[in-house]
């Protein structure tokens, strides 16, 4: 089977600062749990929001499914920004009609019985949640896709331990085997355990891409520790 | 997909249009209500001046509504396309031109709906005004009877039916205000390019475009205007003449800047999304 994700000689600069991604190639198979890990400012979010066709890059190209990023590729793309995106004056139910206007893909039962688990009531409006709470709302929408990849920037950052263990063991029980996540933090040590693979980056390339068992077996460590060796300052 | 988004984008106007146009209901009751005890007792001083000031309440009420509907759909369309929002609505599996659609015609809607209030405004404030100077006067009667009056002058200057030159006026019209709102579509994608100072660089990018307009206007409307004035010798003929070829060379000026403005902000918007 083709690769989910294609990226040649992709490079991004923007205008009067540094190159934030340097002639980038990857290709990023069906079937996996990808951290992609990095510093600040090492280029992940740059990356991201170029696969999602929210920035035009400088050079080079992204293939998602074979179509380079739009309505095609959207469709197939789960993405859970840093922002938060929701309108404010719309209530949880409305953003999850929302979402299962636009996203043939969408699950509202799967949804709905993510909220309940997390105590968030769907008559509320989003502007009456706290962050923290937003995060997760954000979080169940994109997981109650069925994509065939799903982009999580940071998707734990700002989640209190508890939901953040609800929302990793979601994340593995309920994307299908053909799918993919690439998910983007530089919490290691949190979600090393779901991990195939990773991808290390640093000033806009890529320095590594291994999978966690190699790391584990060959340096002998966790990747957790071998990222701080490498990105030691 | 057009239609999911035109629904959801009424959805999240309609209570700012409708307050406004309630507010604008408001100021005109209370301009009635003003007006008439300011007539009634027109021997009262303090009534007086609260008619006047009643009545510059009511005409800043007008120019303020009319500006902030349309400031209010370029937040909305900056908000939800190139704000924090944007991450959302450009990750949808639609296209720039549905976006950019959804948006324009919810623009126009609101402000159409709201221009139909201040006209009907405007009249019932004049009607009541009348009515409560002289009750016996049958105002109706008294307006087509000046129209009858001016009618035929109309006519003769406009130089074509009477139903033709409103309906293309009204067209001009419609016209003009989709070129009016797609220009602060496409200042605000121009400006969206810019790493800081997002919303500077759409107000200059708004001026720099209405410059550009307005002089292309004055080159082509204007000469147009003074040749067909030289050209015809009839003094009843010249009047038409100039009445019709400047309007309708400033609607296809605006017709033409139009589509301009809209292929600025969708090419922009496909090929220089900066979302940073």
């Amino acid at each position: 089977m083709e690769n989910l994700v294609e990226i040649v000689g992709l490079t991004k600069v923007y205008e009067g600062r540094k190159l934030a991604v340097d002639n980038m190639n990857i290709t990023i198979p069906r079937g996996k749990i990808i951290g992609l890990l990095g510093p600040n400012g090492s280029g992940k979010t740059t990356l991201i929001k170029m696969m999602n066709g929210l920035l035009t890059p400088t050079a080079g190209k992204v293939l998602i499914n074979g179509f380079e990023p739009g309505v095609e590729s959207k469709k197939k793309i789960a993405y859970l920004p840093e922002k938060t995106y929701l309108q404010n004056s719309m209530k949880v139910s409305e953003v999850v009609d929302f979402f299962g206007d636009f996203y043939d893909d969408f699950a509202k039962d799967r949804a709905y019985s993510m909220l309940q688990a997390l105590k968030i009531d769907s008559t509320s409006k989003m502007k009456t949640l706290s962050k923290g709470t937003k995060e997760k709302v954000q979080l169940i929408l994109v997981m109650s896709r069925n994509a065939d990849l799903y982009i999580l920037d940071e998707p734990i950052a700002g989640v209190d331990p508890a939901a953040r263990d609800y929302i990793l063991k979601t994340i593995i029980t309920n994307y299908n085997e053909n799918a993919t996540i690439l998910l983007s933090t530089h919490l290691i040590s949190d979600i090393e355990n779901i991990l195939d693979d990773v991808i290390f980056i640093r000033d806009g390339q890529i320095i590594l891409c291994s999978t966690v068992e190699a790391i584990r077996e060959q340096k002998g460590k966790s990747v957790d520790a071998f990222f701080r060796e490498v990105f030691a300052c | 997909m057009l239609g999911k988004l035109l629904k959801y984008e009424w959805r999240s106007s309609w209570r700012v249009i409708a307050a406004m146009n309630c507010f604008l209901i408001l100021v005109t009751l209370l301009g009635i209500f003003s007006f008439r005890s300011t007539i009634i007792q027109s021997d009262n001083q303090a009534l007086n001046i609260l008619g006047v000031l009643t009545l510059i309440f009511y005409y800043l009420s007008i120019v303020v509504i009319s500006v902030a509907v349309l400031i209010y759909m370029a937040l909305r369309f900056y908000r939800n396309l190139y704000g924090d929002e944007g991450y959302l609505m450009h990750t949808l599996p639609v296209t720039a031109s549905q976006h950019i659609i959804s948006k324009i015609l919810v623009a126009v809607g609101s402000y159409l709906v709201t221009l139909i209030v201040i006209i009907l405004s405007v009249f019932s404030l004049a009607f009541s005004l009348f009515s409560a100077i002289d009750p016996t006067v049958d105002i109706s009667g008294e307006i087509s009877k000046g129209w009858e009056a001016v009618l035929p002058a109309i006519r003769e200057a406009i130089n074509m039916p009477l139903w033709l030159y409103f309906t293309l006026f009204a067209i001009g019209c419609v016209i003009s205000l989709f070129s009016s709102v797609l220009m602060i579509y496409a200042s605000i994608s121009i400006g969206q390019m810019f790493v800081k100072h997002k919303v500077m660089g759409s107000i200059l990018a708004y001026i720099g475009i209405y410059i550009l307009e307005q002089t292309v206007m004055s080159y082509i409307a204007l000469p147009q205007s003074i040749s067909s004035m030289v050209n015809n010798t009839s003094e009843e003929m010249s009047l038409s003449a100039v009445l019709n070829s400047s309007f309708l060379s400033s609607f296809i000026i605006s017709a033409i800047f139009g589509v301009g403005f809209y292929i600025v902000t969708l090419v922009l918007m496909k090929k220089k999304l900066n979302m940073d």
